[in-house]
């Protein structure tokens, strides 16, 4: 017994210490102390080198990320920005070309120097460059672009096993063969004409992952699902990997060989590295930012800051931080005309179109940050110029617009309105909040059926639900949009479900335009049937993603829309 | 007592069987499915039939169900502990063993912590019944066991941010490699999982030593002139310890359930943000290779206190002879 009390006592004692201790943690030194723990090296051992008036070489940029890299970072895998946002320093900001950072609706040379097509576009030759290297010290050739480009359209079998081809096969037109020329060339072999496959493959999301060196062999042995975790993260791009504590951290560094300069010739990246902390609560990243212990926000849905949100930044930060604005996807409201409904008759989708406060939605759903747009954003040169006097888009007119919806219902014969269901995903579920509240004010019965991510990934290629707001994809090319506007039979993840010829009809001619006058002019044509004559889909408003960054972090290229573009981080400098 | 202790412990394999069956069984019944999750990422992304069809095959998922089972519960018992992860294809005995620490030392200090303060605050609380000191105790300890826990830890992570300015590291650090790192990243998640946990304790403490207090026995003691100390714990907490020991068992399911969500919101590489993010892309063997270890975990909890019942109580034993004469 007298050794129970003396356990107890014991016990007693190392919870008081601990206590003392735990609560010691709580004081200003300490945060110094962990910002020092935190931040070994803000410049090169060194110190930093001027070099001419411009950037500062050195330093690690601090970065928050929205989760854990999904699909051991294979970009064949995984479009989510929690990849693509540390993707763009190890993997490089592009594939064969990029995006252009000056202007990223033109495609700028990347792995590839240079790049030809025959008159009908199906055979595209790409002269690789000689000085790109993967990280490992092997060059990358022809070779690895024909090894990417395989697995990612054709996948892989080997006896019972299979490796899918890439989410993106589709995207990378029919191919008919690839093969390496002399010269360091891969030349592409299509069935069909593949005009735009430039555009494709600037997109960023396109990220070349894989060694040929390093996965082949493994491949051949029966490890056919290897990802680029399995290899180490072994890229072409600015920033070598470091370190990956799962859940915590991805370090990378700067790689000293990478292939691409500055505009005065000076070699790139400026940053000695970055550190992606693993952060899935906006609202830690929030704290750690205002504290200090965070030189740049993270990207991601939820992660993006509202207006509220800024304030706080501005009250404790002032000064001392910026913020950035990417267009970010159209919040919308997407009907499934394949299920019987009132919706189906297109004068009841038209008085929902009408009825709907755009504007609102911005501070009601949108955190306070929005555009109002058609399908792609308003700065997309493809965009109709004229689309702010279109009806349900002129500001001025909301009253007119809502006699004209309850005119529209009551002639459909719903003048009392109906109920009909929509798929919510949860983390979306203020802009299904919205919709219920607006949708009420023309007796409509939105019910909304509240789903996690799995369930929302699953229902919304399915028929199951009357109307949803779809998938959130950006692409700023128009024919990369007809995955989320075609026909339903060949495009399941469309965002509205229908079977519209003519919506087929306008994306065949827009495949096969040659010119950019006739695309704008096709695409112009189309965005108005979609979203004016058939209002198959409620364009609401756009979210402007804003991410905050230091005043110190310098040279950020930032894109007027699509987060995953120039996440290469090539140009920052630090100026403490 | 070895015999008892044998029993309970054959008692675990059924019990694990048939959580393995229920375990595995929801995963299938709820919708969703880890193929189109992994196809799409964050959401941006669109897919077809035929590449689903083949994600399919390729983790695996295509084969019956009981082939499906028969792998997971296989590799369970072969210590591959159920496999690889279908998202981030890591293994999965080496995601436990990443995870499980932390979780289990934030659970270690948040018991310690609890236990060491609420019994000395529940028997405080008892002796000075109505007594403004028993008012205040009572008061903290309701509204801990009222305030959702990441309620608190948003309050508290905002509060800190405003009125020190100052936030916990943002990147864990392991106890043996930086130990006052590693206190600043636990000292927030569990002083509030600490406030949820004791207040449970504290009510059950207070409640056995008032009903305890007021036995002939503990009158006797005081007549007989012991002293207050030992009338207080040798007769009056060992008499009132038996249920809150049971809540403290049973309330160690709801501490890790708290740490699932405050682990996510600390950014602590636990089990608990391990399983919401599992849950959330329905990578199945990892949720139900840690599901099964929480239940091997609940298990071992109870026995344990049923066995330090008889320690604390000497009327319980579970000794060969005793258990003979119960029948």
């Amino acid at each position: 017994m007298g050794g129970s009390r003396c356990l107890v006592s014991g016990l007693l004692g190392a919870v008081i210490l601990f206590s003392l201790l735990a609560a010691c943690g709580n004081t200003t030194d300490s945060a110094q102390t962990s910002n020092s723990i935190l931040n070994p090296t803000k410049v090169s051992p060194n110190g930093p080198k001027d070099i001419g008036g411009g950037p500062n070489y050195g330093g690690i940029l601090i970065l928050a990320n929205r989760g854990d890299p999904p699909a051991a970072f294979d970009s064949t895998r995984t479009s989510s920005i929690a990849l693509h946002h540390i993707g763009g320093g190890l993997f490089g900001p592009g594939n064969l070309v990029k995006r252009c950072p000056k202007n990223m609706y033109i495609v700028c040379p990347s792995l590839a120097r240079h790049w030809e097509s025959n008159s009908a576009f199906t055979e595209w030759t790409f002269t690789i460059r000689d000085d790109a290297v993967w990280h490992d010290g092997v060059s990358f050739t022809a070779e690895d672009a024909k090894f990417w480009y395989d697995i990612s359209h054709f996948g892989v079998r080997v006896g019972e096993k299979r490796r899918a081809p890439a989410y993106f096969k589709g995207d990378l037109g029919v191919v008919e063969r690839t093969e390496v020329l002399s010269g360091n060339r891969l030349r592409i072999v299509l069935k069909q004409p593949a005009p735009r496959l430039l555009e494709v493959l600037a997109n960023p999301r396109l990220k070349i992952a894989q060694p040929k060196h390093l996965m082949e062999p493994r491949i051949e042995n029966g490890e056919l699902s290897i990802a680029p975790l399995d290899i180490g993260l072994v890229g072409t791009g600015p920033f070598s990997f470091k370190a990956y504590e799962k859940g915590s951290l991805v370090q990378v560094r700067k790689f000293d060989d990478y292939w691409e300069r500055d505009g005065q010739a000076r070699s790139l990246p400026y940053l000695d590295g970055i550190d992606f902390v693993i952060m899935p609560n906006a609202a830690a990243m929030d704290a750690a930012f205002r504290t200090g212990r965070l030189d740049g926000g993270g990207r991601g849905e939820g992660h993006y800051l509202t207006a509220e949100r800024m304030r706080g930044y501005d009250n404790d930060l002032g000064e001392d931080v910026f913020y950035t604005e990417i267009q970010g996807g159209i919040f919308r409201l997407a009907f499934n005309v394949l299920s019987s409904g009132p919706w189906q008759d297109v004068r009841i989708r038209r008085a929902m179109s009408l009825w709907i406060n755009k504007q609102s939605a911005i501070p009601a759903a949108l955190g306070g940050f929005g555009y109002i747009s058609p399908i792609l954003g308003p700065n997309n040169p493809f965009t109709s110029q004229d689309f702010t006097n279109w009806p349900r888009f002129n500001r001025g007119s909301l009253l007119e617009n809502r006699d004209e919806a309850l005119r529209l219902m009551a002639e459909a014969g719903f003048p009392d309105g109906f109920v009909m269901g929509h798929l919510c995903r949860a983390r979306l579920a203020v802009r299904c909040e919205f919709l219920h509240s607006e949708l009420a004010g023309l007796k409509i019965d939105l019910k909304l059926k509240l789903v996690d991510e799995a369930e929302w990934n699953r229902g919304r290629i399915s028929l199951e639900y009357d109307s949803q707001q779809g998938a959130h994809t950006t692409s700023p090319v128009p024919e990369g949009t007809e995955s989320v506007f075609g026909q339903f039979h060949s495009n399941p993840d469309a965002y509205s479900k229908h079977e519209d010829e003519k919506v087929r009809a306008y994306y065949n001619r827009l495949r096969t335009a040659y010119s950019r006058r006739q695309r704008v002019s096709i695409w112009r044509e189309l965005e108005q049937y979609i979203v004016l004559e058939q209002a198959y889909v409620v364009p609401i408003a756009g979210s402007i993603q804003v991410v905050p960054y230091r005043t110190y972090v310098k040279g950020l290229v930032i894109p007027p829309e699509d987060g995953h573009t120039h996440t290469d981080f090539t140009t920052i400098w630090l100026e403490r | 007592m070895q015999k008892y202790l044998a029993l309970r412990l054959l008692l675990f394999a059924p019990t694990l069987v048939i959580a393995s069956i229920i375990i595995f069984g929801v995963m299938r019944v709820l919708p969703g499915d880890v193929a189109l999750v992994v196809l799409s990422g964050s959401g941006e992304v669109t897919h077809d039939i035929e590449q689903i069809e083949s994600v399919r095959e390729e983790l695996g998922l295509d084969a019956p169900l009981v082939i499906q089972y028969g792998k997971w519960f296989g590799s369970m018992l072969s210590g591959g502990f159920g496999g690889r992860s279908l998202e981030t294809r890591e293994e999965l005995r080496s995601l436990v063993a990443r995870q499980f620490p932390v979780t289990l030392q934030l659970t270690f200090y948040t018991i310690l912590i609890s236990v060491g303060i609420s019994l000395p605050l529940g028997i405080l609380a008892a002796v000075q019944q109505d007594h403004w000191l028993d008012y205040l105790v009572r008061v903290l300890s309701i509204a801990g066991q009222a305030l959702p826990s990441f309620f608190i830890a948003l309050v508290s992570i905002l509060g800190l941010v405003k009125i020190l300015h100052w936030s916990p590291p943002i990147i864990y650090s392991d106890l043996w490699e930086d130990p006052w790192a590693h206190i600043q990243v636990m000292l927030l998640p569990t002083l509030v999982l600490v406030w949820g946990y004791s207040a449970f304790l504290i009510r059950m403490t207070r409640s056995g030593m008032l009903e305890v207090l007021r036995q002939d026995y503990i009158r006797t003691a005081y007549n007989k002139g012991l002293g207050w100390h030992v009338v207080l714990f040798r007769h009056g907490l060992r008499n009132a310890l038996i249920p809150v020991l049971s809540v403290a068992g049973l309330q160690i399911g709801a501490l890790l359930s708290g740490a699932v969500i405050l682990e996510s919101i600390f950014g602590l590489p636990g089990l608990g943000r391990g399983i919401v993010q599992a849950v959330t892309v329905r990578d199945y063997p990892v949720i139900q290779s840690l599901a099964m270890l929480l239940v091997f975990l609940m298990l071992s909890v109870n026995l344990a206190v049923d066995m330090i019942y008889s320690l604390v109580d000497p009327r319980i034993s579970y000794n060969d002879d005793a258990m003979r004469a119960s029948g």
